[in-house]
C-alpha cells in the first residue's frame, strides 16, 4: 500500500458515471466499458466505484473497508430498532476476529464437499416443477423455478422442513426489503423480523433437543462450545436467509435469459453439458444478478490514488469487472467453451466471500442439467421487467416457451 | 513447482478443491491442506493454476523449487496468449 502522495487526486475529481440512467439501465456495459479506458475508479450518485476488474478485487480485499449495513438501516428508518442493533451484529457486518469466530462455526457447512449432499434432493424438486410446468405451452420461469428454489434449498441445508419453504419464501421476500432503505416499508420489515425470529428461535430449540447433521445443528454446536450466543445464532439463520433467496433467484433467472438469447450457445451447452462448472460460471460472468456491491470507509483513506473521505461507499461494479478485457478475452462475447483464467465477481473476494456461492452453482448446475435433457431449445415470450437497476437486479415476467426433446 | 497454502488467510470457502485435489479441506480445522508435497506433474499444472487464481483470499501460490521464485494469484491474470 502506497501512501498519501502528490500523485493522489481527490473522488471528487474522478470522471462521472451515472448509473440511475435509463441509457445505463439498457446496457450498462456500453458505459462503463467507455468510462473504463478514461479511468478504473468513477464516481457515481452512490459514492466512489470500481468499474477494472483488479480495481474491483482491491475493494474487497482492502480491510479498511467494511461491508457496513448501519447506513442502511438508518435510511430505512430502522435506526434504534431492536432488529438493527441484531443485524448488525452478523457475520457479513462484522470484521477482524469476530467474523473469523462467526465464520468458522457455519463455513464446513457450505463447502463443496458438504453442499453435495443436496444435489439430489434439489435436482427431484426442479423436475418436479419442470413436470408442472410440461402441463403449460408456456410458463412463467420465476414463478416455477426461480422464486421457490433457493428457499427450499434454504430448509434443506439449514435443517428445517422443506415444507416450510413456501413461508420461507415469503418471509425472506418481506425481509429482503431492508436492502432498499425505503422507511414505507419499516414496519412490514420488523414485524417479519419478529416472526423469523420465532421461527429460528424454534428451530433451534428443536436441535438442542435432537441435533443432526445441518447447519442448525453446527450453530446450537458453536452456541454449547462458546462460540457464538444464541442471538448470533439467529441473526446467523437471518442472514443466511436474506442473503439466499432473491440474490439466487436473480442469478437463475439472468442465466436462463442469457441462454434465451443465444440459442448457439444453448445448443452448445446441450451438445456438451459436461463439465457443467465451468458453463455456469461463463453464465454468471456473462449475466451477473448482482450489478454491484459495497463497501463503506468508516475512516479518511487512499485508496488506489483517490482520497476517500470517511462514511463514503466504495462500490465494486460487477458487470464493470466480469466484462474488463484485461481479466477476460472477448468479454462481450457469452462464450460456453471459453477458457477462464479469473473467476467472476458475482459472489465477491476476499474474508466476505459468499458463504453459499457453492449452494448457488449447485442449483444452477442442476436446473441447467434438467432443461438440456428436457428442451431441445427454448425462447422468451415478451421481455421481463429488470427491477432493482442498479444493484441486484431482479427479472420479473420471465416467460419461457419451449420445444421438448426428442 | 510445489503447492504452498497460507492458513492464516484461509477462510475455508473450498473453492481450490473443486479444481485439484492437491488441496483439501481439513475436518480439523476447515482450513486448506495441501495433501502432497509432491512436484506438480505437466498434466495437472492447469488445474492447480486454476485453484491458485480461484482463490477468494489469494491463500494460495506456487513455489518453484528450482529459482525460488513464487506466483500468487492476487493480480488479474490476463487471458491473452492463454
Amino acid at each position: 500500500m502506497t501512501g498519501f502522495s502528490h500523485s493522489v487526486v481527490h473522488a471528487d475529481a474522478l470522471p462521472e458515471v451515472d448509473v440511475f440512467s435509463d441509457a445505463y439501465a439498457t446496457d450498462p456495459r456500453t458505459i462503463l466499458d467507455r468510462a473504463r479506458k478514461e479511468s478504473p475508479l468513477v464516481r457515481t450518485q452512490r459514492g466512489v466505484e470500481a468499474i477494472a476488474y483488479p480495481h474491483c478485487q482491491a475493494v474487497y480485499r482492502d480491510d479498511r473497508l467494511a461491508v457496513g449495513q448501519r447506513e442502511l438501516f438508518e435510511k430505512g428508518g430502522l435506526g434504534g430498532t431492536r432488529f438493527a442493533s441484531t443485524f448488525v451484529r452478523n457475520l457479513n457486518n462484522s470484521e477482524g476476529e469476530d467474523h473469523a469466530r462467526l465464520r468458522a462455526v457455519v463455513g464446513p457447512s457450505f463447502t463443496p464437499q458438504t453442499v453435495e449432499r443436496l444435489r439430489a434432493t434439489t435436482r427431484d424438486l426442479i423436475e418436479s416443477w419442470l413436470d408442472e410446468a410440461g402441463e403449460q405451452e408456456e410458463f412463467d420461469f420465476m414463478d416455477t423455478v426461480a422464486d421457490r428454489l433457493p428457499a427450499a434449498v434454504f430448509c434443506l441445508i439449514l435443517g428445517a422442513p422443506v415444507e416450510d419453504a413456501a413461508r420461507v419464501g415469503r418471509l425472506s421476500y418481506s425481509m429482503t426489503k431492508m436492502f432498499l432503505a425505503d422507511p414505507a416499508s419499516r414496519d412490514e420489515i420488523l414485524t417479519t423480523f419478529g416472526e423469523l425470529e420465532d421461527y429460528a428461535g424454534e428451530l433451534l430449540e428443536r436441535r438442542r433437543q435432537e441435533p443432526a447433521d445441518d447447519v442448525l445443528s453446527a450453530l446450537v454446536a458453536g452456541e454449547r462450545e462458546g462460540q457464538l450466543t444464541s442471538t448470533d445464532s439467529v441473526t446467523m439463520v437471518l442472514l443466511m436467509l436474506t442473503g439466499s433467496t432473491d440474490t439466487t433467484a436473480s442469478q437463475l433467472a439472468h442465466v436462463m435469459i442469457a441462454l434465451a438469447l443465444h440459442p448457439d450457445q444453448y445448443a452448445t451447452l446441450r451438445a456438451q453439458p459436461e463439465p457443467m462448472t465451468p458453463k455456469v460460471m461463463e453464465l454468471a460472468r456473462f449475466a451477473p444478478g448482482v450489478w454491484a456491491t459495497a463497501r463503506t470507509a468508516y475512516e479518511p483513506i487512499e485508496f488506489q490514488g483517490v482520497a476517500i473521505e470517511a462514511g463514503t461507499q466504495i462500490w465494486s461494479n460487477v458487470v464493470a469487472a466480469n466484462s474488463d478485457p484485461e481479466a477476460f478475452t472477448d468479454p462481450r462475447r457469452l462464450d460456453l467453451e471459453a477458457r477462464r483464467r479469473n473467476p467472476p465477481l458475482n459472489w465477491g473476494l476476499g474474508v466476505h466471500f459468499c458463504l453459499g456461492r457453492f449452494l448457488a452453482t449447485l442449483e444452477l448446475e442442476e436446473v441447467l442439467r434438467a432443461i438440456t435433457r428436457r428442451w431441445a431449445e427454448f425462447e422468451l415470450v415478451g421481455e421481463p421487467r429488470l427491477e432493482g437497476i442498479p444493484t441486484l437486479v431482479s427479472p420479473r415476467g420471465v416467460r419461457l416457451r419451449y420445444r421438448a426433446a426428442a | 513447482m510445489r503447492a504452498k497454502a497460507d492458513r492464516d488467510a484461509c477462510i475455508g470457502a473450498g473453492v481450490c478443491t473443486t479444481y485439484t485435489n492437491l488441496f483439501a479441506i481439513d475436518d480439523d480445522d476447515g482450513k486448506v491442506r495441501v495433501t502432497s508435497e509432491r512436484e506438480i506433474q505437466p498434466d495437472e499444472i492447469d488445474d492447480v493454476e486454476d485453484a491458485v487464481a480461484m482463490c477468494p483470499v489469494v491463500a494460495l501460490s506456487l513455489v518453484d523449487d528450482h529459482t525460488g521464485g513464487s506466483g500468487d494469484g492476487a493480480a488479474a491474470t490476463s487471458e491473452k496468449g492463454t
